[in-house]
């Protein structure tokens, strides 16, 4: 085959691909969407670039084959044959429990004080963690183990299960997203079912529970004693993405 | 089948994250060879070595892009004349010492000032060092294989910057034209004459060819980080024991395997902080921005085997030597 056309083929392949993905709401499962002007700006370039090729296509009548070439299909190979779903519980394995990112110092000193007063003020008996306080609120939780101690929390995400795990031990958490899919994290708890037989691994659950601590490799970590655990269906998108 | 979902959307990921920089530093890259002779260049380096060598690690302060940019602007600079121990310096410096990447690992270590200005310092020292031990042992002048294959412009081939780098009389002598008049000089001389429609098709067509050479080295250096994200476990390093030396070598193997974009990278390592102390992730946050799987796989693109591997000897050694004590001593 003509190698001119097939640079054509490849620069058309893939910002055809990253189309496709915007326009089915993808793009998000890959990349924190804080990013995309970013994103755009490449598929922007890379349309030029399909311009000029159309016209070096045009004009050059014969040039020499480079073999290389062959890898970019993997990635347009990788796109037309997986369904792109997010990442799950599955990868929890290989990256860990994560409770402190650090993301929450994103605001100014002054707000940080303020913010964790607030959680600290509004803590009520019972701590709902949802889309929006979840990463904050784990942080928080995290770093003063001691005056959470006792408090109800309900909060819903992957259950998964790691080596370390004790028998009666689960771990349910959401992948949190820095830049894109490459650098999140697990970020949840660790709960204990005792008394509870039958918990779904690898599920969406919501869990009820009450905070507690226990000593995971000579740390001390939080810990959700579970009273209920109920499956759901899982949402669309399972990313919690830092802002 | 989820193995391979989440391969197919790490490797993805890290393209997509990747695409914006590394279009930029082809496009960079493009721009230097049209619009900047070797003339231009010798006028602007200081002539003293060591300190062209200080200056160029300062350099990502104006120039804040990520690793995956830089790579095929070092390569053209090279080609350009300046002098290899000057740009490895600009090269390994930029990525870490840059306001973009420091601020992120300033907010994510907050209120833990020392590991982000350490980074600085180290990254700094780092790349300083590197610069200096080449330009001591080795050759300033490396050469750097043509590859492409465009005839309906101009272009330097190889040799030819070679051959002006080894002119005796090149270096004090940037007003000599006619020694070297037969080389490189007389080709981008022939591009600036163009008209500027011309020059524009000439910046697409350098653009698209540096595009397809280093792309295809970032997709198969982000094809085996993926591999290694998927199946390999992070969790694997706490259940070593942790001596700062085994603790420095897993760090440093760590950010190699991962491959995360420098300015990313601060907030993973801060997620290890469960487990280690802040000054633990020196090693990972100091070597990662300056190589990684998918940088060696553009290195071993852009330059020779064996420069690479000597590039790589050297920056693994110093960053083991001078992130050590920061880890021993906590």
């Amino acid at each position: 085959m003509d190698y001119e056309f097939m640079k054509l083929i490849i620069l058309t392949g893939i910002s055809a691909g990253m189309i496709n993905l915007f326009y089915k709401g993808k793009m998000a499962y890959i990349i924190h969407p804080y990013f995309f002007p970013f994103t755009i700006f490449a598929l922007f370039i890379l349309i030029i670039f399909t311009g000029y090729q159309i016209i070096k296509w045009i004009k050059t009548e014969k040039s020499d084959f480079k073999y290389g070439i062959f890898v970019f299909f993997i990635p347009l190979l990788l796109v037309l044959s997986v369904p792109i779903s997010p990442l799950g519980a599955d990868m929890a394995s290989t990256r860990g429990i994560t409770g402190v990112t650090g993301y929450s110092n994103k605001v100014t000193k002054k707000e940080i004080t303020t913010k964790i007063n607030d959680f600290h003020e509004i803590l009520e008996d019972k701590i709902i963690l949802n889309e929006k306080n979840f990463i904050n609120q784990t942080e928080d939780i995290y770093n003063n183990i001691k005056d959470y101690r006792g408090k109800e929390i309900e909060m819903s995400g992957f259950s998964f299960t790691m080596d370390n795990f004790k028998k009666d031990q689960i771990g349910v958490g959401r992948m949190a997203v820095f830049c894109c899919a490459a650098d999140a994290v697990m970020m949840g708890f660790i709960c204990e079912k005792s008394g509870i037989e039958k918990i779904p691994e690898n599920k969406w659950i919501e869990v009820d529970g009450t905070i507690s601590s226990l000593s995971y490799k000579n740390k001390e970590l939080p810990l959700i004693k579970i009273k209920r655990i109920t499956e759901e269906a899982t949402p669309k998108d399972t990313y919690l993405y830092f802002r | 089948m989820n193995y391979l979902n989440n391969f197919a959307v790490i490797v993805l990921s890290i393209l997509i994250e990747a695409m914006p920089f590394m279009l930029i530093g082809a496009i960079v890259s493009a721009v230097i060879e049209v619009f900047i002779s070797p003339e231009i260049v010798y006028r602007f380096l200081p002539k003293n070595k060591i300190m062209s060598i200080f200056l160029c690690g300062l350099m990502g302060i104006i120039f804040p892009v990520c690793e995956c940019a830089i790579v095929p602007v070092v390569r053209r600079l090279v080609k350009k004349g300046v002098p290899f121990s000057s740009a490895l310096t600009f090269m390994l410096s930029v990525p870490v010492l840059n306001p973009v990447v420091l601020s992120s690992t300033f907010i994510a270590f907050y209120p833990d000032k020392r590991i982000a200005i350490l980074r600085g310092i180290m990254g700094y020292t780092v790349a300083v060092s590197s610069g200096i031990i080449w330009h001591r042992f080795f050759k300033d002048s490396i050469s750097i294989e043509d590859k492409y294959s465009c005839h309906s412009c101009c272009h330097d081939h190889t040799g030819h910057n070679h051959a002006s780098h080894e002119h005796p009389n090149h270096e004090h002598t940037g007003h000599d034209h006619s020694n070297h008049n037969h080389t490189d000089h007389d080709h981008t001389g022939q591009c600036k004459h163009k008209k500027n429609g011309v020059n524009i098709m000439l910046l697409l067509e350098h653009s698209v060819e540096e595009f397809f050479d280093i792309g295809k080295y970032l997709i198969a250096g982000s094809v085996i980080a993926a591999l290694m994200q998927t199946f390999i476990s992070r969790e694997m390093i706490t259940n070593m024991a942790m001596s700062p030396l085994i603790i420095t070598v897993f760090m440093m193997g760590l950010a190699y395997v991962l491959s995360i974009c420098s300015e990313a990278d601060a907030f993973v390592a801060r997620s290890f902080a469960s487990i280690l102390k802040n000054t633990d992730t020196i090693p990972f946050l100091v070597y990662g921005p300056v190589l990684d799987i998918k940088l060696t796989f553009m290195l071993m693109g852009a330059f020779e085997k064996k420069s690479v591997l000597k590039i790589m000897f050297i920056v693994t050694l110093l960053v083991f030597l001078i992130t050590l004590p920061a880890v021993i001593l906590r």
